[in-house]
């Protein structure tokens, strides 16, 4: 939209004058008794326009004899009817004067005299006695005061203030002698005369800056957009993973345990799994007990407390070890006997 | 040199009758008189004989100030006026042109307009 919308304004600001457009004429055959043409399809006209018409293509164009009013301005014209006009060609032709509006004036330029007089000169952007120009005026940015239209390309400030802020524009037309344009050219470029600085200080804020602004923004948008381009593509694997969360899928792990089928097998291959392959067993001694009845009651307390600690010591040293090995139940039948 | 003193002598000459029309216009009683009125849709080379039209015209309005009258129909005969008007091409100077009854009637309203609108063209023509 901003692209558009600076070529839009490049478009416009190159056009040299405007000048409304020359209406459509829409010509209507009334009950077989007159043809009225009009203009004001568009809307009403703001100016009066002169009508011609012909029947013949070979013939001189007749001026509109009655005009049809709206307003106190011609929207249209009657014509006579003949019957064999619904199967003519009708040339019409509307005309409409000084539809006209000149460029502003240029080089614009200020300088202080001795009197004091404050001068301000221009260039109008054709160099003919048929040209008039305005100057305006402001004083520290306070109300426009607006001088009486002359032909000539220079104006004198009437007693100009001492420490205080001019700033100038100027806007020309056709004369009334020459016929008069209907409008005025747009207001020139301003430009400030500070009497403290005693300078000529040329504004450019205004329209320059505004296309400066354009330009500016349209630029760092545009870089902007490059450089998210250029990071999403960088970090687009990353992203994928944020914005697309992948599923865990156990199966692939353990893909190659499924397949074999020995135990032997899961031991070497299988790294992640929790077997210890490196698993020693320790060898618990292991002793036979017999009661031998000497005296009856003495006998059996003493084998009762005669408990070997090694075997106890052996059989925390084979639970303490990691594993699930079903070797700890020949342990506990020796122990019993 | 000459030629731009000659430019300016000219256009100052032409501003004077447009301005002096316009000072006729104000006392002329436009009763609806009708008069022959040259259309500007006419050829380069008839600008002239449409000038010498229209001058022989004045006279025929009612004008309260005949003073005024009097003085722009003498500077539409100057040979001052005429040389801005007149035809660079030396064929067909008068030749090919409309006679004065030829041209449509207008009112007096028209017919001034009309004048001041064939000087402001020869106006611009030369500035």
């Amino acid at each position: 939209i901003k692209m558009v919308g600076s070529w839009l304004f490049l478009l416009i600001s190159l056009q040299g004058y405007e000048a409304p457009s020359t209406p459509n004429v829409n010509c209507l055959f009334i009950n077989l008794d007159y043809v009225n043409c009009t203009w004001s399809e568009q809307g009403s006209p703001e100016v009066n326009y002169t009508f011609f018409h012909k029947r013949f293509i070979k013939g001189n164009m007749e001026e509109c004899t009655t005009y049809l009013q709206e307003k106190s301005f011609a929207v249209g014209c009657r014509l006579s009817y003949d019957k064999s006009d619904r199967f003519r060609t009708l040339t019409t032709k509307l005309v409409h004067q000084n539809n006209m509006k000149l460029y502003p004036p240029v080089n614009l330029s200020v300088e202080m005299n001795k009197d004091p007089e404050l001068n301000l000169y221009w260039n109008n952007s054709r160099n003919t006695l048929c040209i008039e120009s305005e100057v305006r005026y402001r004083i520290n940015n306070n109300k426009w005061q607006t001088s009486t239209p002359s032909k000539e390309q220079k104006y004198a400030v009437p007693s100009p203030l001492k420490s205080s802020r001019y700033k100038f524009q100027v806007r020309a037309r056709v004369n009334s002698i020459c016929g008069e344009s209907k409008f005025w050219s747009e207001w020139s470029q301003p430009i400030q005369w500070d009497s403290m600085k005693g300078n000529n200080i040329t504004d450019t804020s205004g329209s320059s800056m505004s296309v400066w602004k354009t330009v500016l923004s349209l630029v760092g948008t545009m870089t902007l957009f490059i450089v998210a381009c250029m990071l999403v593509y960088r970090e687009r694997e990353r992203l994928r993973f944020i914005l697309i969360p992948i599923v865990p899928n156990p199966g692939k792990n353990l893909e190659d345990l499924l397949d074999k089928d020995t135990v032997e097998a899961w031991l070497h291959i299988s790294k992640d799994v929790c077997f210890q392959p490196n698993f020693t067993e320790i060898a618990c001694p292991v002793r036979e007990y017999r009661l031998v009845p000497q005296t009856g009651s003495i006998s059996e307390s003493e084998s009762n407390l005669s408990i070997p600690t090694d075997q106890s010591d052996c059989l925390s040293t084979c639970s303490s070890s990691a594993s699930t090995f079903p070797a700890t139940s020949e342990n506990e039948q020796a122990g019993i006997e | 040199m000459d030629k731009y003193i000659d430019k300016v002598e000219k256009s100052m000459k032409l501003t004077e009758v447009i301005k002096e029309l316009r000072e006729l216009n104000k006392s002329v009683e436009h009763n609806g008189m009708m008069l022959n009125t040259p259309t500007l849709d006419i050829e380069e080379c008839c600008f002239l004989s449409a000038l010498e039209c229209f001058q022989t015209m004045v006279p025929q309005l009612k004008a309260r100030q005949k003073k005024i009258q009097q003085k722009v129909v003498r500077n539409l005969k100057s040979k001052l006026l005429r040389s801005v008007v007149s035809c660079n091409r030396e064929e067909g100077k008068n030749k090919a042109c409309q006679g004065c009854d030829s041209y449509p009637l207008k009112d007096s309203r028209e017919f001034v307009k009309q004048l001041e609108s064939l000087l402001q063209k020869a106006l611009n023509r030369l500035v």
